[in-house]
C-alpha cells in the first residue's frame, strides 16, 4: 500500500464518518445536505492535491451509500451529483492562475455548486415541480453561512496541522 | 480571534467571490420568489374599455355589461362570478377559474373574463366544457 | 397593456437571457408571435388563439373570419328573418322553391350525419326545439316546459332530414312539422369553415374555440396544443387532451343550456324519439377531424346513452368517444383512454368495444 493509497484511505474513512452523521440531519428537500463531508474533500485538496481529493470524495459518496442502503437510489443521485459539481468547481478554482482563492473561498464554491447541482438533479429526477425552485434561494443561503463557515473551520484545522507537525 | 486574524483567513479573491455570491443570493430571492405566478385576467365587456385584473389580490371587481353589472371576485389567485345581471347565472354556477388559458363569460351581459397564461403545467392552451 | 415584474427582477432575466444567448452561440431566438382574441359572435364567446405568425397577418385573418361568423350567425341562425327562415316558411308548405346556396353544405352535411345516427342527430325538430324554448340566443325569458299532447301530437309526425327532397336546382319538404334548427352543429360547421380560411390566409397553427366548439391546427410552438376539459359540477378542469394536427374536440352536456321550472331541471338535448331532454347521460366528448361531426355525434351519442353508443360512434366513423353517464359513470373506448389525461382524480373507466 503506497503513501497515497493509505492516505485516500484514511481521509475517506473520515469522510464516510461525516457523511454518516450527517444523513442523519433533517432537510427541507430530502437528501439535499450542506456537505460537511466536503470539509474532508478540502483539507485534501489544499493539503495533497485535486486528484486525491477527488478519489476521497468519490470513495466517500459510494462507500456511504453502501452503509446506508442507499446504493444507486435517489439520495445516492444527489449526492453523486453534488460531490461531482463540487469537485469539478475546485478543480476549476484549484488551478485558477495565480491561485487566487483560499479555503473559504473554495469552501464557498463548493458549498454552492453542491447545493445548485442537487436542486437540479432533484428537478430533473424527481420533483419536475417549479416550486422546487422557490426553495433555492433558501438553500443557497444556506449554502454560503456553511461553506463559509466550513472554510474557516479548514483554516483552523490547516494552522493548528502545522502548528503540530512544525514542533 | 482578533479581529485581524479573523480577516487574514479571506483572501482578496475570497472577499470578493463572497460578495458575489451574496448578491446572487439576493438576486435568486427576487428572482424567483417575487415574479412566480404572474397571475392576471383581462376582463372584456361591451360597456366598458378591457381592462387587466391582478389575481393575487383578493377583492371583488364590478364590471358594467350590457344587462347591468356582473360581480367577479378574486381570491388566491382564482376568479368567479358571484353576481350578475343576467337571467340564468350559468356564469356563476360555473365556479372557481384558476387555469391559464381559462376563458369564462356571462354571455347575455356580454361580460367575459381570460385568464393569462403563464406556460406552467396547469395553464391550458384552451379550454372547453 | 402589459403586466408589470419589479424592475430588478427584469434586469436579473435580461442578464439571464443574454447569458444564455451568448452561451447558445448568439443563435437568433425564432419569434413566437401569440395572437389572442376573444369576441362576442355565433350567440357565444369565440376565442381564437394564433401562433406563429405576424400581428399584422393574424389581424387580417381574425377581422376576416369574424365576417364570417357574423355572416353564418346571421344566416342560419334559427327563427330570424334570414336564408334559414325563407327556407323554413317554404319547406312547411310542401311545394317546390329554389335551394338557398348558404344553407346547402349544412343540409347536405346533416342528412349525411342524421342518418348515419339513426335519427338521434335530427336539426328537423326545430319545432320541438322552439316548443321547448331552446331557440334562444339567450334563455333570457320565463320559460316553462310545454304541454305533454303538444309534444306527442308532434311525434306522431316526426319530421327528419329526409324530409327534405332535392331535384336539380330545387327542394322541397314532404313533412308539415319540418323546420330545421342546426343549433350548435352550425356552430361546429362554422369552425370548419373560418378553420379552413385561416389555411387559406397561410396560417398553420391555430385554435378556434367557439363557447367549446373547438378545431385545432398544427402545434404550440413545437408541442401538441393542451385542451383543459371543464367539469361542470366541480371546481377547474378535470381531463386533458393533447390534440395536434388538425383535430377537434368537442363536448356537449346537460349543463351548458337549461332551465329550471318547478324545481325541475330541463336542458337543451332534446331526444327526438321521446320529445323530452335526453336522461341517460351527463356529458359526451368526441375527438374528431371536423368541428361540425364532432358537434353532431356528441349529441347523438349524448342521446344514444351508456348502452348504444359504441354502435352509433361506429355507424357516424367516430373514433375517440368519452361518455359520462347519469349515475356518473364514465365510459370510453380504448383508444380515447390512451389520450386523455385526468387532471384530478383517475376515474374508474367502463371500457367500450374498439371503433373501428
Amino acid at each position: 500500500m503506497g503513501h497515497n493509497d493509505k492516505l485516500i484511505a484514511g481521509f475517506a474513512a473520515l469522510a464516510i464518518t461525516i457523511h454518516l452523521l450527517e444523513s442523519a440531519l433533517p432537510s427541507p428537500v430530502p437528501g439535499i445536505k450542506p456537505g460537511l463531508a466536503n470539509l474532508v474533500t478540502l483539507y485534501v485538496l489544499i493539503r495533497h492535491g485535486w486528484s486525491l481529493a477527488a478519489n476521497v470524495t468519490l470513495i466517500r459518496v459510494i462507500a456511504a451509500s453502501l452503509l446506508l442502503g442507499s446504493f444507486l437510489s435517489p439520495t445516492f443521485a444527489m449526492s453523486l451529483a453534488g460531490a461531482i459539481a463540487s469537485l469539478t468547481i475546485l478543480g476549476v478554482a484549484w488551478h485558477f492562475p495565480g491561485k487566487p482563492f483560499g479555503p473559504v473561498g473554495l469552501s464557498i464554491l463548493a458549498a454552492m455548486a453542491h447545493i445548485s447541482a442537487q436542486v437540479v438533479t432533484a428537478y430533473l429526477l424527481f420533483i419536475p415541480h417549479d416550486s422546487l425552485f422557490t426553495l433555492l434561494p433558501i438553500l443557497l443561503t444556506a449554502a454560503l453561512i456553511s461553506g463559509t463557515l466550513g472554510g474557516i473551520l479548514v483554516s483552523k484545522i490547516l494552522e493548528r496541522v502545522d502548528s503540530i507537525t512544525n514542533t | 480571534m482578533s479581529r485581524s486574524s479573523f480577516t487574514a483567513l479571506f483572501t482578496t479573491a475570497d472577499k470578493l467571490l463572497f460578495l458575489v455570491s451574496l448578491s446572487l443570493i439576493v438576486f435568486s430571492y427576487v428572482y424567483f420568489w417575487q415574479t412566480s405566478p404572474a397571475s392576471y385576467a383581462i376582463v372584456k365587456s361591451g360597456q366598458q374599455d378591457s381592462r387587466l385584473i391582478n389575481l393575487n389580490e383578493s377583492k371583488i371587481h364590478q364590471v358594467e355589461g350590457r344587462l347591468g353589472i356582473s360581480k367577479l371576485e378574486v381570491k388566491d389567485g382564482q376568479i368567479r362570478f358571484i353576481s350578475s345581471a343576467c337571467k340564468n347565472k350559468i356564469c356563476i354556477q360555473s365556479g372557481w377559474h384558476q387555469h391559464g388559458g381559462a376563458v369564462t363569460a356571462c354571455l347575455p351581459n356580454r361580460v367575459s373574463v381570460q385568464l393569462g397564461r403563464q406556460t406552467s403545467q396547469t395553464d391550458y392552451d384552451a379550454i372547453i366544457f | 397593456m402589459t403586466i408589470k415584474f419589479p424592475k430588478i427582477s427584469r434586469v436579473v432575466s435580461i442578464l439571464f437571457l443574454t447569458s444564455t444567448l451568448v452561451l447558445s452561440g448568439c443563435t437568433e431566438p425564432k419569434p413566437v408571435n401569440e395572437f389572442h382574441e376573444t369576441v362576442f359572435t355565433m350567440g357565444t364567446l369565440v376565442e381564437v388563439t394564433i401562433i406563429g405568425e405576424k400581428e399584422a397577418l393574424a389581424e387580417q385573418a381574425f377581422t376576416a373570419i369574424l365576417d364570417d361568423f357574423n355572416y353564418m350567425h346571421n344566416t342560419w341562425h334559427p327563427w330570424k328573418y334570414n336564408a334559414l327562415k325563407r327556407i323554413n316558411n317554404l319547406l312547411v308548405t310542401g311545394a317546390k322553391f329554389s335551394l338557398a346556396p348558404s344553407i346547402l353544405p349544412l343540409i347536405k352535411k346533416s342528412q349525411v350525419l342524421s342518418k348515419q345516427s339513426q335519427g338521434l342527430f335530427n336539426p328537423a325538430i326545430g319545432q320541438l326545439i322552439k316548443m321547448w324554448g331552446f331557440h334562444q340566443d339567450n334563455l333570457d325569458e320565463i320559460i316553462e316546459p310545454p304541454e305533454d299532447e303538444q309534444i306527442q301530437a308532434f311525434l306522431s309526425d316526426l319530421p327528419s332530414m329526409s324530409d327534405i327532397e332535392f331535384s336539380n336546382l330545387s327542394m322541397r319538404g314532404t313533412n308539415k312539422n319540418i323546420q330545421l334548427d342546426f343549433g350548435a352543429f352550425a356552430k361546429g360547421v362554422a369552425v370548419d369553415t373560418t378553420i379552413e380560411h385561416l389555411k387559406e390566409f397561410g396560417i398553420k397553427n391555430a385554435i378556434i374555440n367557439a363557447g367549446g366548439d373547438l378545431r385545432a391546427i398544427g402545434n404550440n410552438n413545437g408541442r401538441p396544443w393542451r385542451i383543459g376539459i371543464r367539469n361542470p359540477r366541480a371546481k377547474g378542469v378535470f381531463a386533458a387532451v393533447e390534440v395536434s394536427g388538425d383535430e377537434s374536440v368537442f363536448t356537449s352536456g346537460d349543463y351548458e343550456r337549461y332551465f329550471e321550472s318547478d324545481g325541475k331541471r330541463y336542458h337543451h338535448i332534446i331526444d327526438p324519439r321521446t320529445g323530452y331532454p335526453a336522461n341517460k347521460t351527463r356529458s359526451v366528448t368526441v375527438i374528431h377531424s371536423e368541428a361540425g361531426t364532432a358537434d353532431a355525434a356528441a349529441t347523438a351519442l349524448f342521446i344514444a346513452g351508456p348502452e348504444k353508443w359504441p354502435e352509433i360512434a361506429q355507424a357516424m366513423g367516430i373514433k375517440y368517444v368519452m361518455l359520462i353517464a347519469r349515475n356518473g359513470d364514465v365510459h370510453m373506448n380504448p383508444a380515447m383512454a390512451k389520450r386523455i389525461k385526468f387532471t384530478i382524480q383517475q376515474p374508474a373507466i367502463k371500457l367500450s368495444k374498439p371503433l373501428k
